[in-house]
């Protein structure tokens, strides 16, 4: 009688596991992977920042020079640890909710290898000055095209699990990724064909309009949906609650669909392109407050009530301060916005600090969360150190606010202050600029600190070098023992497994 | 909500904008028309031609490549978005010399010849849209000031005149090393567009620095990006037409006497 009431549930777990497992190696290369170009990343940021303080700082040699370093920089935080997080997230995320095991793993996986190849080239080019200088698009047109390429045979197998998935109810997340695995390559070909490929055929103008409104699609089409979709995954699954309104989720999923495209042009207010462009930009960069509220409110009410699951579990701590990451990304980007601001935000650091919030403060949080989530599902193992993880968490918060609140907001509109008048010369820009520069240099090493302790821990994880225990690792330790029950160990489920079989 | 559903209503809402904001605009940008001259408010007829010198192209690609971009932007805009105009050098001058008030906003023509318009993304380091107009400015400046010393005429000063090409390869290979009052400069020293040569004879003219009987001479990427920045010149007469605030501009201010004070110079030419 137990066995057959049992039976579904069991049947079920053993499917999940058998997703998990055949997900294994694409989705551990791809966070790995992903946390190690994040740690390069911020090392390429901290000499660009420090050059912003410090002028001679390596400058024996052209190979480091601001702008090089920058292109590098935001290159790599894009392409090497976003799309990489983004990419096994969706991964995962769509076989376990469509619940389909994964047939093309090794695909995926020398998709994963090529994809890292071309960005190392790419990137060694970018700092030789040989790049293609486009924002955002600043690899040469030929690594553009492989990682265009390398989509295709990553991205397509989830589409095909989703549409042979099991089970009638398609889940809120399994619309968010769907929508990124549309939007990315449409974003991405708009980038390549308008800016790389007929570069010098299109108007010189509409060139870097058509830049400016690619950075902004794939921030808001592509890192936005994605880190959605894992926060409406995780906080759920965390908290044993379901997610707080449907309709609501339903709703923030449209607002975005409707408003996020046209957000971009914006930063080419004043400049000759039709004017009508970066007003409606601007316009719709301010209403990207309602999905922003409606998703933030969303989680954080399914949160709400969990202070114990926020205690205790990395995923959902994350996962909530990905959520009000999210926020902040979408209340800077609309005051920077604002036509009668714009005129002080337009060139001031402001823009760069505003994508830095975006993709540390709010997508990488929530992908946090979801690695937490994930890693000890796919490599059958425990996190190994709790302090890690506590100072993973702290280290970013800590760097996330250094650079959103101090070098953002508060650096970014006194630039803005003095760039705007006429009688000031830009020496004294630079020297109103110096300490927030600073800022930005110690938010930089807070996060490369804690990503570096990230990416070993992962690779520990990886190799399976976790801990044998059905106890998740949790932040807090329980005052009357583990609210898990007594430790058990993982080789119980093999035995369940065999007796499933043998029934 | 059905897959057929989503699907349609995410092929509108992306498509719909896509095409206004990006294919549209793209397609009908890449073949503008010509300005013509309004003989009532132009006094004169024809067609605007814009002058474009240098080696635009391909200058403006190295300067995109070098990431310059990051702390220069190369946009006067019109006074509803900020204050360009008024700073003095950057859309032009209040009150050329030669010319009279030169300023004036950027318009759709100032980047042709180039492949994309390298606007900029901050002002970490000056404008410099009219980057050539003020080294101009800052070699008549200069040279007026040397004659008076040695109590020559202009012309009589012969290789002693001020090199506005060597100013900017300088300022290109060390810019807190040659370039006075720019030692709080946080522009990043660029040798990877100069080449070691051994000095023969007299040695290279363009020569920025010398050492051990060796000296550095610009290479091809170096002087290109030069000729691009030297040729960065958007200011001065443009069809009314193309005017933003035409009841300001309608009626430039004179050009000043000759023998009147000349004005002040561009910031990083101080």
């Amino acid at each position: 009688m137990s066995t057959e009431v049992n039976s579904p549930f069991l049947e079920d777990t053993k499917l999940r596991a058998d997703v998990d497992r055949s997900l294994r190696h694409p989705v551990m290369f791809f966070f790995t992977s992903g946390a190690a170009w994040l740690a390069v990343s911020l090392v390429l940021g901290i000499i660009t920042s420090i050059k912003t303080h410090a002028p001679g700082f390596l400058d024996c040699t052209s190979f480091f020079n601001t702008g090089l370093t920058m292109q590098a920089h935001m290159s790599t935080l894009i392409y090497g640890w976003g799309a990489q997080a983004a990419f096994g997230v969706i991964i995962w995320l769509m076989a376990r909710l469509s619940r389909q095991e994964s047939k093309r793993s090794g695909i995926i996986l020398v998709a994963g290898h090529i994809w890292n190849a071309a960005m190392t080239y790419g990137v060694i080019k970018i700092l030789m000055g040989e790049g293609s200088g486009i924002a955002w698009l600043y690899f040469p047109t030929e690594v553009t095209a492989v990682l265009i390429g390398l989509y295709f045979f990553i991205g397509t197998w989830s589409v095909i699990a989703f549409r042979v998935r099991r089970g009638g109810h398609i889940y809120i997340s399994q619309w968010y990724i769907l929508a990124s695995l549309f939007w990315f390559p449409w974003v991405l070909l708009t980038g390549f064909l308008f800016c790389q490929i007929y570069l010098g055929e299109g108007h010189p103008m509409m060139i870097t309009a058509t830049s400016a409104w690619f950075r902004s699609a794939l921030l808001l089409l592509f890192f936005t949906p994605v880190a959605i979709a894992s926060a409406y995954y995780i906080a759920p699954k965390v908290t044993g609650r379901p997610v707080y309104s449907y309709n609501l989720a339903i709703f923030g999923f449209w607002a975005l669909a409707i408003v996020g495209p046209w957000v971009g042009m914006q930063r080419l207010m004043g400049a000759p392109i039709p004017s009508f462009m970066p007003y409606l930009s601007a316009g719709a960069a301010i209403l990207l407050l309602i999905p922003a509220i409606a998703v933030a409110i969303n989680i954080l009410r399914t949160a709400k009530g969990s202070s114990s699951a926020m205690a205790h579990s990395p995923s959902l701590r994350f996962t909530v301060a990905g959520a009000v990451g999210l926020l902040l990304m979408a209340g800077i980007g609309a005051l920077i916005s604002l036509p009668s601001v714009m005129k002080y935000t337009q060139f001031s650091t402001v823009q760069y600090g505003y994508e830095l919030t975006a993709i540390l403060g709010f997508f990488s949080m929530c992908m946090y969360g979801a690695i937490y989530f994930i890693v000890p599902r796919v490599t059958n193992r425990e996190w190994i150190s709790v302090g890690l993880i506590r100072q993973h968490f702290w280290l970013s918060i800590y760097g996330v606010l250094a650079i959103a609140l101090i070098y953002t907001i508060t650096g970014g509109f006194m630039h803005g202050d003095i760039i705007e008048r006429p009688g000031e010369v830009a020496a004294t820009a630079y020297s109103r600029l110096y300490p927030y520069a600073i800022s930005l240099t110690t938010g930089f090493i807070f996060l490369l600190i804690s990503t570096f302790f990230f990416c070993v821990h992962l690779l520990l994880m990886w190799l399976r070098l976790g801990r044998r225990s059905s106890h998740p690792t949790l932040l807090v330790r329980h005052p009357h023992g583990s609210p898990h029950g007594p430790e058990g160990d993982l080789d119980k489920l093999a035995e369940l497994d065999s007796n499933l079989s043998a029934n | 909500m059905t897959v057929k559903t989503f699907f349609y209503g995410l092929s509108a809402s992306f498509a719909i904008p896509w095409l206004i904001m990006v294919a549209i605009p793209y397609g009908s940008m890449s073949s503008m028309p010509n300005v013509e001259y309004d003989e009532n408010k132009d006094e004169k007829t024809g067609t605007f031609q814009p002058l474009h010198s240098g080696r635009l192209g391909i200058g403006s690609m190295i300067y995109a490549q070098e990431g310059c971009t990051m702390c220069h932007s190369q946009l006067t805009r019109p006074t509803y978005a900020g204050n360009d105009v008024f700073r003095d050098g950057q859309g032009g001058f209040k009150a050329d010399p030669e010319r009279g008030d030169t300023r004036r906003i950027t318009n759709y023509m100032d980047f042709d010849g180039e492949d994309m318009a390298n606007i900029g993304e901050t002002r970490i380091g000056p404008d410099l849209g009219n980057f050539g107009s003020r080294v101009s400015s800052k070699t008549v400046e200069e040279n007026a000031v040397l004659a008076k010393e040695l109590g020559v005429d202009v012309s009589e000063l012969g290789d002693n005149a001020f090199n506005g090409e060597l100013y900017v390869y300088q300022h290109l290979f060390d810019p807190r090393k040659f370039i006075v009052n720019a030692k709080k400069s946080n522009c990043p020293k660029n040798p990877r567009f100069f080449e070691k040569k051994k000095i023969y004879g007299q040695g290279a003219v363009d020569a920025v620095f010398e050492k051990d009987g060796y000296q550095y001479v610009p290479n091809d990427r170096g002087r290109a990006i030069a000729s691009y920045l030297l040729n960065l010149k958007r200011d001065g007469d443009v069809p009314v037409s193309m005017i933003y605030n035409k009841a300001k501009l309608l009626k430039p201010a004179p050009a000043p006497k000759k023998e009147e004070k000349p004005k002040e110079g561009a910031e990083e030419a101080k």
